[in-house]
């Protein structure tokens, strides 16, 4: 298991976060609190245990593909904070 | 007649329909009661006078000309604020959101609007649902009515304080892991998590996806019933919602129990929980014999693990569900961004709260390699294990009958230094979501400070009808679900 620092750093760039200093103590300690209570799972065999997927099974994902017309595409960009000529504008993307 | 605090949502559409009041009367009576009382409790986010008296004269106009009948045509409600209404800002009591306004309505919301309801407004909520008090909503808690030094419970906290409080009949929440039925257990009131895929999920922002679910609050078993007859059923653009489920509203208020076998898990009576929530529920267990149900108590195997079995599973969803948030195509964007990373990083660290993150790092340290076995497989094998527990209890009993929560509502602040101080209080809802059970909460008591305590029913998969029944055999002898806060009384509004 890598120190809390080094997970915490990993942790942020997964997530596309960036903790403040004083944050980062927090979830350090947090973190080790919170797997301490997770960890409690290992206690249990599940080897050859069900299924491997969170959903129950029986659901049909299946159906037509049939085109359909949305109904104001205008409506879509109304939350968003800058559009140019009809494009979500953002931050230069590459250097 | 100036007050419907004492008449059911049902009874209160009778009255519409049959022209003795008009819907702009009760619904001007509800949103007067939330501009009076909601500065206290901070129910709601948004409140919609306006867009809710158009509603209200369009709907009359319909009630009178015959093509509006339904349960709850003309009937005031207000809506989680998780769940997407077109034109009416949708926040999840988020920076992230705090602007934005869907562009359409979720497959509950056309149902309602359908029926003939009419929205009040949004209600307040923990941040994206993830919390147990509502305290991590960014707009500020809400409190609870009986106590308003106390949580209302979360994270559907609003919804269950603003029917406690009597400024709205039926409200709708929603339940990943008891965010319904705990708020309605500390706050006095009735609500249902569904069976998972009895509702559609198509417009709930999504916080679990295999967990989520959207249901009613209300006073009692029969107000629930008849929201839950409005939004069941079938949902092409969910892919998860059954297509098949019929739900039988004259069954689910019929008040059957008799020669029912309910069962009492035996671990969830020891432990962690409060003597007063105990003796609240072996009374009402007292009430279900007297009502000549066979009562019982059984093991259920693997209850100490529900909890970090469902933590795991709920935060590696939500760390997936929530990358949407990026700052592109809605919601918060930093300003003085360079690059597009750092418009990803600084609008997402700006516009979470602490818990949020928490979650989202969870759930991506769960899923990352070197772990995803460790805990998230691990945890989606322990929810085969847990669903295979209650299938194997429901083979001898009808109803499981259980506490929602360990203690009554704590005070505001309380449980805040410590995470899984809070996540331990789920013990007795989140199994229920891993099994996608659904579950009826009620209030059965009252502890020494007059707090509420809550029971839940749970029932067999798309057995709403069932557990429906037996809650209203219960308040047919009962009053716990008719009392009051002092702040709702009765000359106070």
């Amino acid at each position: 298991m890598k120190t809390g620092a080094q997970l915490i750093k990993e942790l942020e760039n997964l997530s596309k976060i960036e903790l403040s200093e004083e944050e980062k103590q927090t979830a350090q300690k947090d973190l080790q609190t919170v797997l301490d209570f997770m960890d409690k799972l290992s206690e249990l065999d599940t080897d050859g245990v069900g299924q491997d997927s969170a959903f129950v099974s029986g659901i049909e994902v299946l159906r037509e593909d049939t085109a359909v017309s949305a109904e104001n595409p205008q409506a879509v960009l109304k939350n968003a904070k800058d559009i140019k000529n009809g494009c979500l504008s953002v931050p230069k993307t590459v250097e | 007649m100036s007050n419907f605090e004492n008449l059911s949502a049902v009874e209160l559409s009778r009255l519409i329909k049959s022209g003795e009041i008009t819907v702009r009367e009760a619904t001007e009576f509800y949103l007067d009661a939330a501009e009076k009382l909601d500065d206290a409790l901070h129910c709601y986010n948004t409140l919609c006078r306006d867009e809710a008296l158009k509603q209200a004269e369009k709907v009359q106009k319909r009630i009178e000309n015959g093509t509006l009948c339904g349960l709850l045509a003309g009937v005031p409600i207000a809506i989680k604020d998780n769940i997407c209404t077109k034109g009416i800002a949708t926040t999840c009591s988020s920076k992230m959101l705090k602007d934005f306004v869907p562009f359409y309505n979720a497959g509950v919301i056309e149902k309602i609007n359908g029926e003939g309801m009419i929205i009040t407004g949004k209600l307040n909520m923990d941040e994206f649902a993830m919390g147990s008090t509502t305290e991590t909503s960014f707009t500020g808690a809400a409190k609870n009515p009986y106590d308003l030094t106390r949580v209302a419970g979360g994270s559907s906290g609003g919804s269950a304080a603003s029917v406690a409080a009597g400024i709205i009949p039926l409200s709708l929440g929603s339940d990943t892991g008891g965010s319904i039925r705990q708020p309605c257990s500390f706050c006095g009131v009735s609500g249902l998590k569904p069976t998972y895929s009895a509702v559609s999920r198509y417009g709930l922002v999504a916080f679990a996806s295999s967990l989520d679910q959207i249901g009613p609050i209300g006073k009692s078993a029969e107000d629930c019933a008849a929201l839950f007859s409005v939004i069941c059923g079938a949902d092409s653009r969910d892919m998860t919602c059954s297509k098949d489920y019929k739900f039988d509203y004259k069954k689910a208020i019929k008040g059957e129990i008799k020669g029912k076998k309910i069962g009492i898990p035996e671990e969830y009576l020891t432990g962690e929980i409060s003597e007063e929530v105990k003796t609240a529920i072996l009374n009402a267990a007292e009430v279900f014999r007297q009502l000549g149900a066979g009562v019982e108590f059984f093991s259920l195997p693997l209850s100490e693990y529900a909890t970090p079995a469902y933590y795991i599973i709920a935060c590696a969803e939500a760390s997936s569900n929530l990358a949407r948030y990026d700052g592109v195509k809605y919601g918060y964007r930093a300003e003085n961004c360079q690059g597009l990373d750092e418009m990803y990083i600084k609008s997402r660290s700006e516009g979470f709260s602490i818990e949020t993150k928490r979650r989202i790092m969870l759930g991506n340290f769960v899923l990352s390699s070197g772990y995803y076995d460790e805990y998230y497989k691990k945890a989606i094998r322990v929810k085969s294990m847990i669903t295979e527990a209650f299938d194997r209890a429901f083979e001898s009993f009808d109803i499981i009958l259980a506490p929602v929560a360990p203690t009554t509502a704590w005070k505001l602040g309380e449980k805040l230094e410590n995470p899984v101080e809070m996540y331990k209080s789920d013990i007795y809802t989140v199994a229920v979501n891993l099994a996608g059970l659904p579950a009826f909460a009620a209030p059965c008591g009252f502890d020494k400070d007059g707090m509420p305590v809550g029971m839940q029913l749970i029932g067999k998969r798309f057995c709403e009808a069932e557990i429906l029944s037996a809650a209203t055999a219960f308040q047919n002898v009962t009053q716990y679900h008719k009392a009051r806060p002092s702040i709702a009384k009765e000359g106070a509004l």
